[in-house]
């Protein structure tokens, strides 16, 4: 009994120094979680700049924004990021990690610096160097269809299909239905790296590199590898890549800030757009914290299953 | 003997220290008097006008530390984030720029601001600045911030000059006269975009825009006048057919320019962006506030020699269309002494004056020198003393509430997209509503 009562104490002394040197992080989170508590609050009020009290307002917020075009607009440009950046974003990333993990290996100490480069940048030169890209009129990407694609007959023709003949290039960051896929590429150019380099870091994994050099003295070509070893072991990394993904894509700003503002009218507004002019130009700042409320409640629905997971694989429940 | 020897050399040893560590504290450890600042001033042009107060600030106050932090962002967009978060955290700063007239208001209303008459007095501003501009800075009987010593003129269409000159054209007074210009561009010089636009900073529409609701807004100068105050103060019920009309005119004529692709809106540029087609040849056209003149002047580029610009409208249909940057004093800045030196400092007119001549624009102050190495500015002088009658403020940017800016703007910029005149209509009705532009306005039509 005497011999418990000194083991729980040593137990409890050992942990005394974990929360003393948890004691920073948790003061953080704490604050995090203040804010959030907080932001969600002044959402059911009519909070704007300068007024001197806050009234309680329901869920007028809530109800005035699903009332709104500009709104469901928002939310369908999130939509668009969801399918257009996550899934190619996911499946590019994995494509060049195959690619390097069955390369020569005396290729990927120059190929993982080249693809991890653009995941260095800020957004905003992401932002500032595609936006020169892409414009409809100066920018290199017409530039190059105007003077070499369409000079090669093949080409020509497709593209003529398309309606892209040197009288009319596409519009690019001008045109409102397709300028959000301009600004999707540019995030793609600056994903794809990273999320390859979750998935180098699932192929290097002990259990799975030995099963791949097994299926390999076996004989086993790459897409029998890809099928029967890589894709079934990889389900995990998937989870990860896609998750953080999906997350970035409801919570984009800074890059569709910096290329269009949102524009040409609300043609590429996002939610996270919504809610800085919302709170900050308009003097909103309610109906700010309503939207940041919604894309934290849609990044929930995501985050959840992620930590489920997570903890599961963590402590191997 | 000896002890009192050593106490001796102790009590000046202390002495010696005691001065010396007051003279070090004092110089390198005390807190010195700080100008705590902020401004949007960072384009070419601005950032050197800017940078003459500073100047003279330094100069004549060398002891205060001067704090300067930049928010690039034309039209005040991005600074009142900054600002805005530091007010209602209770740490204003001691000074910031923001655009007079409504925008003003609005932290006045919040009880932000601290009123400057004061200033306004020791300057003797209330007798050197124009009314139209005292009035911008003026509500619920004080005075609060100080014109950032410029008269913007706001309705100005920038040209390059070499191509007008190569085509033979003369420069456009009226809207019919630009759509004559943009179709001759058009013809004898297709690569050249007539007038270009940045929908990027989507605020620059509007000193597109504006213009034409004045132009449109009756037959005579005084209807004009009336329907534009009354339109921006949302006095006009744009239900009543008749009341819409003057807008409609403007939506037709926009359609006109965007469908024979003499309007160039692009969301891939900046303003600037803009200029800079017109400075290299590639676009004839731009209409900007004359703060654009600053950048051209930056560039290095010859006013009357390579570029010019022109009021639009302009000849017998010619209006000065104002826009005012204030600088202002929050209430319970850290500072306020030091703020007010500030406040003086840029109100003094030959400051005011090498201000001007950077910035582009002209000196607030009558007593200024007048001098200016242009003609755009000479011509804008000269306009705003023979007729202080038909000079009115920039409606979206002085007159409505703030937040109906960036809704009215993008709704015109849907317009180029959709053109569809009776939509465009609807969608500024409901933005009216929605912002509450009437009663937010009324402070206009006080006394």
């Amino acid at each position: 009994m005497v011999l418990e009562g000194v083991r729980k104490a040593m137990r409890l002394g050992k942990y005394k120094y974990s929360f003393i040197f948890l004691a920073p992080a948790l003061f953080f989170i704490l604050i995090l979680y203040f804010m959030t508590i907080w932001t969600i609050a002044m959402s059911f009020t009519d909070w704007t700049f300068g007024s001197k009290e806050a009234h309680f307002a329901g869920l007028d917020r809530y109800l005035e924004l699903s009332a709104e075009e500009r709104f469901w607009r928002n939310v369908y440009n999130n939509i668009l990021w969801l399918v257009f950046f996550v899934i190619p974003s996911t499946l590019l990333g994995f494509f060049l990690a195959f690619l390097m993990e069955i390369s020569a290996e005396k290729l990927e100490p120059y190929l993982r610096p080249l693809f991890l480069y653009p995941t260095a940048l800020s957004f905003v030169v992401t932002g500032v160097l595609w936006s020169w890209i892409f414009d409809p009129r100066r920018g290199v990407f017409n530039f190059v269809l105007a003077n070499y694609l369409l000079e090669v007959p093949v080409l020509r023709e497709v593209l003529q299909v398309m309606g892209i003949t040197k009288n009319s290039l596409p519009l690019l960051l001008d045109d409102p239905d397709r300028a959000i896929f301009c600004i999707v590429m540019a995030a793609m150019w600056q994903y794809t790296g990273f999320a390859m380099l979750l998935f180098l870091a699932a192929f290097r994994e002990s259990l799975l590199r030995q099963l791949i050099e097994a299926a390999m003295i076996d004989g086993a070509g790459a897409l029998q590898l890809l099928k029967h070893i890589i894709l079934p072991n990889m389900k995990h990394a998937f989870l990860i890549v896609t998750c953080l993904l999906a997350i970035f894509s409801l919570k984009v700003f800074d890059v569709v800030w910096v290329m269009t503002r949102g524009g040409p009218g609300y043609a590429t507004e996002v939610l996270a757009v919504y809610m800085y002019v919302a709170a900050f130009a308009q003097d909103l700042l309610a109906k700010g914290c309503a939207i940041a409320t919604i894309i934290f409640s849609l990044t929930a629905v995501i985050i959840v299953p992620y930590v489920y997971y997570a903890i599961k694989r963590w402590f191997g429940l | 003997m000896f002890s009192k020897k050593l106490l001796g050399v102790i009590v000046i040893a202390i002495i010696v220290l005691a001065v010396g560590g007051y003279y070090a504290y004092q110089q390198y450890f005390a807190p010195k008097p700080e100008l705590i600042i902020y401004h949007y001033y960072t384009a070419g042009g601005e950032r050197e006008a800017i940078d003459v107060y500073f100047k003279y600030f330094k100069e004549r106050y060398p002891d205060i530390v001067v704090r300067e932090n930049e928010v690039p962002g034309g039209a005040a967009r991005d600074i009142r984030v900054v600002v805005m978060s530091r007010l209602e955290a209770g740490n204003p700063p001691d000074i910031f720029l923001d655009l007079a007239g409504a925008n003003l208001k609005r932290y006045v209303d919040a009880g932000y601001l601290a009123p400057v008459d004061d200033v306004w007095e020791e300057t003797d501003l209330i007798e050197h600045v124009p009314k139209l501009l005292a009035k911008m800075c003026y509500f619920y009987g004080h005075y609060y911030g100080v014109p950032a010593n410029n008269v913007h003129r706001e309705n100005l269409l920038f040209y390059n000059k070499h191509i007008f000159d190569e085509l033979g054209v003369k420069p456009p007074t009226t809207p019919e006269e630009l759509l004559e210009v943009c179709r001759i561009i058009k013809e004898k010089k297709p690569n050249v975009y007539p007038i270009v636009m940045s929908t990027k900073d989507y605020w620059h529409v509007a000193f597109f825009f504006d213009p034409l609701i004045y132009y449109y807004g009756g037959k005579t100068m005084d209807e004009r006048t009336e329907y534009y105050l009354n339109f921006f103060t949302g006095r006009v019920d744009l239900t009543k057919p008749e009341e819409a009309e003057p807008l409609r005119k403007a939506l037709e004529f926009v359609k006109v320019l965007i469908e024979n692709g003499y309007l160039v809106p692009s969301n891939a540029w900046t303003w600037d962006e803009t200029c800079a087609l017109i400075a290299e040849g590639k676009a004839a056209m731009g209409m900007y506030g004359d703060w654009a003149l600053g950048y051209f002047l930056a560039r290095g580029l010859k006013c009357d020699v390579d570029f010019h610009a022109v009021p639009l409208p302009g000849g017998d249909y010619e209006v000065y269309l104002i826009g005012v940057d204030a600088f202002v004093m929050p209430e319970g800045c850290p500072h306020p002494d030091v703020a007010k030196l500030w406040l003086k400092l840029i109100s003094e007119p030959q400051i005011a004056y090498e201000f001007a001549i950077k910035k582009g624009s002209i000196a607030a102050r009558d007593d200024a020198p007048a001098e200016y190495p242009d003609s755009i500015r000479r011509e804008n002088i000269r306009f705003l003393k023979e007729h202080p009658e038909l000079v009115i403020p920039h409606g979206t940017f002085m007159l409505a509430p703030p937040a109906f800016l960036e809704d009215f703007c993008k709704a015109i910029i849907s317009f180029f997209d959709h053109k569809d005149v009776s939509k465009a209509v609807s969608d500024i009705v409901a933005l009216m509503e929605k912002h509450k532009v009437r009663e937010f306005s009324e402070w206009f039509w006080k006394e």
